[in-house]
């Protein structure tokens, strides 16, 4: 008998005579929170395996799939990042194709984009692993001070990518922004494409829950990233994209 | 009584001679009581296999395919095993994506889960993407506090259900988290939420009623908040009678179990064991002569 299970018969003993002297209709509880000492390494159940192949060859088969070349590795490193201008630039453009709407602004946050894209051949898996949640498609209207809210939200927070707009901040406070080039203009609407997520308030984005919606579509980003690598594909077009500018933080 | 106290004097004689005695006095004192095992997870999302050997921290750890190794050795071990989970079992690889949740339930069909709940990302494929697959779950799916009468799932699912190992009486019911803000609209339709406090106040009422010697929770409301958002601490220290609280949803891999004693002095156990299978929970749960719980004992297990 070693002194681990020696201390533990003592512990579970004299758990049960305090249950005893007591006599409490009170539950005794003992806990043994030590992950490291389960047993050995578990294997997998082959008769599960055996099982799970069928459906892993097919979902391997189509997640090999290769719709488009990449130009370069889209990653996420920096907070202006190659994959994040890669996305938002293919939601607006997708935006403005399949809803005929003049979009200003298309963000999304870095968090939501889970995998980064190699260089060279993208597979169905690599969209699927970019984007493996079932986040919709939305686009918001947004007024000149909801436009300021978000370029300071985005200022202060930087885990956002953008297309459409350009911002420049200093220790965290917005110093210069400009949407399509063009100052702010009082009075005028803007179009904001984004996801479900974020437009319900996710990533404590509150500011932009109950704004009007102007397009609550059911196409997930998934399959828009998808159908739009599919087209640049046919077109004889590689992806790409370039830092350039679009979000410089001191 | 007379046996109470002389089991009282064996053990405090026991500990102060040798472990040897200690180790008969408890044994003496197990062949009199009945046990049941808990085996619980919560969170699976689709981990079929266990995660990729990417270089990853949960590298070849957990998945359904290990899981279903360590259920088997638990079975072996133990006679009176009951297998539960927390919800959100879908959603999270491929395999959910390409087979919309088939494949989940047919693994922990297998696995002879005995019931499990809705968690939010069952909703994901909408009131319909549930409905198509409920056919491959061979086990209770529960749900207290969602009310389908006015959709395609109404009388899907039953609000409580009490299992029978060994003369035990287990209750088990479960509360789901709110829908709104958290699935889009257009998946949960009509569904009315029901508040989570009220509807367990109800559950206990009537597993109490049906002579339930172990009640369980299957929550999905999640740990702990720090808002008034209500969670499983909460629960527990709102509501007396649920002996056990098997979470989900915030993906909390707790080191050992939560105790919660309320303020009419009954004691809560919550515990919930982070996602993707990577660990399975296990509470052992002793019964005197008369069903009474004596005592319960816990060890979560690690799927590596």
């Amino acid at each position: 008998m070693n002194n681990t299970s020696l201390t533990k018969q003592l512990f579970f003993a004299s758990m049960i005579s305090l249950l005893f002297l007591n006599c409490s209709p009170q539950l005794g509880f003992q806990f043994q929170g030590n992950y490291k000492a389960a047993d050995e390494t578990i294997e997998q159940e082959e008769s599960f395996v055996q099982f799970v192949s069928p459906y892993k060859e097919t979902m391997e088969e189509k997640m090999g799939t290769v719709i488009g070349v990449s130009e370069k590795a889209l990653t996420k490193e920096g907070r202006e990042n190659l994959l994040g201008n890669f996305v938002t630039d293919i939601q607006k453009e997708y935006v403005e194709k399949k809803f005929g709407l003049a979009v200003d602004i298309s963000i999304i946050n870095n968090g939501g984009m889970r995998n980064e894209l190699p260089l060279g051949k993208i597979t169905l898996g690599n969209i699927y692993e970019l984007s493996p949640f079932d986040n919709y498609l939305v686009v918001l209207e947004l007024q000149s001070n909801d436009v300021i809210k978000l370029a300071e939200f985005m200022t202060e927070r930087k885990n956002m990518s953008v297309s459409g707009m350009r911002i420049y901040g200093e220790d965290n406070q917005l110093k210069e922004f400009s949407v399509n080039g063009k100052s702010v203009e009082q009075g005028k609407t803007y179009l904001l494409a984004i996801n479900d997520y974020l437009a319900n308030g996710g990533d404590n984005m509150d500011f932009l829950m109950g704004l009007h919606i102007k397009e609550n579509s059911n196409i997930l980003l998934r399959d828009m990233l998808i159908e739009m690598i599919q087209e640049k594909t046919s077109e004889g077009k590689n992806l790409n994209a370039e830092i350039e500018g679009r979000q410089i933080y001191r | 009584m007379q046996r109470r106290s002389f089991l009282k004097n064996s053990i405090l004689t026991g500990l102060g001679l040798s472990i040897g005695d200690s180790v008969m006095a408890l044994s003496s004192l197990k062949a009199s009581s009945k046990s049941i095992t808990i085996i619980h997870t919560n969170d699976i999302h689709s981990r079929i296999e266990p995660f990729p050997n990417d270089g990853g921290r949960n590298a070849n750890q957990g998945g359904m395919t290990k899981l279903a190794s360590l259920v088997n050795k638990v079975r072996s071990d133990s006679d009176n095993v009951l297998l539960l989970d927390s919800g959100d079992f879908f959603q999270g690889t491929p395999y959910f994506n390409l087979y919309r949740g088939e494949l989940e339930l047919k693994l922990m069909s297998q696995m002879g889960y005995d019931a499990s709940t809705l968690g939010n990302h069952e909703f994901d494929n909408g009131l319909e993407g549930i409905l198509q697959q409920l056919e491959h779950a061979k086990f209770e799916i529960l749900s207290s506090n969602y009310d389908f009468s006015d959709t395609i799932l109404k009388e899907a699912f039953r609000p409580f259900k009490i299992f029978k190992k060994s003369g035990i009486k287990i209750g088990v019911f479960a509360l789901g988290i709110s829908l709104e803000g958290l699935v889009g609209s257009k998946n949960y339709g009509k569904t009315k939420y029901l508040d989570p406090v009220e509807v367990a106040k109800e559950m206990i009422e009537e597993l109490k009623r049906n002579r339930c010697d172990l009640i369980i929770c299957l929550s999905h409301l999640g740990y702990s908040y720090r808002s008034e958002k209500i969670d499983d601490l909460k629960l527990a220290s709102q509501v007396s009678g649920i002996d056990l609280i098997l979470g989900g949803h915030t993906h909390t891999f707790l080191d050992e179990p939560t105790l919660v004693k309320n303020a009419e002095g009954h004691t809560t156990i919550v515990n919930q064991v982070g996602t993707g299978a990577l660990r399975l929970g296990k509470l052992d749960f002793e019964f005197s002569n008369s069903d009474k719980i004596t005592f319960a004992s816990s060890r979560n297990l690690t799927i590596y």
